[in-house]
């Protein structure tokens, strides 16, 4: 599986979501990517690619539950 | 074993030629019969030049002048997606026309540049592709807005988002 399968979501203090695509050429795990770049104290998300929506057009009002 | 080759300074110093073989063999590795060097460990240098002697780089001009951090990045993908990066560890897709890409390293006084192209089509005057950055040690922060566009500014996602990033270390 390469890291850019995946997807991590958190949600921002205005209420926007934020997606972080890992890169398939780093040396770092998925984990390690996850703990790097997502912010400390919030609820962070990992999802498959294939869960995000294609359409862009109203993606500012994107919001993200289990 | 390992062997070593070594000059005395104390005689004025020397060069040391290598002659490539007439054959190819096994033990012809270092050497190869067109004359290519091929070195499997380090390679201390000071200076590299082209064999006229010209066109020098010292290894920090080198490394000062090298990228550390690239990324093509399709940020109206389905979804958002890395096309290629170097020493990239993620890119955040922040919102529309904002993205963020995270260093794989902490860098010293990085700089670098931004661009982007809302298409596959640099001459669509329809859309001004403007990038602007601002670099961290960490990450790199980017917007896109379409100077073209109503509202004037107003930020949209771009095909194709390119960046190179520039360190002390």
């Amino acid at each position: 599986m390469a890291n850019s399968d995946k997807r991590f979501i958190y949600t921002n203090d205005d209420g926007s979501i934020s997606i972080v695509c890992p890169a398939d050429n780093t040396e770092l795990t998925l984990d390690q990517i996850k703990a790097k770049d997502c912010p400390n104290g919030k609820t962070v998300y990992t999802v498959d690619k294939s869960d995000i929506p294609t359409d862009r057009t109203f993606r500012d009002a994107w919001t993200y539950t289990e | 074993m390992t062997a070593k080759i070594k000059l005395n300074a104390q005689s004025g110093g020397g060069s040391i030629s290598i002659n490539a073989p007439s054959s190819a063999g096994s033990d012809t590795d270092l050497l190869d019969t067109s004359g290519n060097l091929s070195l499997t460990g380090n390679c201390k240098v000071g200076t590299i030049t082209d064999t006229s002697g010209n066109n020098s780089s010292t290894t920090e001009q080198i490394f000062q002048g090298r990228a550390r951090v690239w990324w093509n990045y399709n940020q109206d993908g389905s979804p958002a997606a890395i096309r290629d990066s170097y020493r990239v560890s993620s890119i955040t897709d922040n919102a529309t026309g904002k993205y963020t890409v995270n260093f794989q390293d902490t860098l010293t006084d990085p700089c670098g540049a931004v661009s982007a192209s809302f298409d596959a089509d640099a001459f669509n005057t329809s859309y001004s592709d403007v990038a602007t950055p601002y670099i961290s040690n960490t990450a790199c922060q980017v917007i896109t807005p379409n100077m073209e566009g109503v509202p004037y500014g107003g930020l949209h996602d771009c095909d194709y988002g390119y960046g190179v990033i520039f360190s002390d270390d």
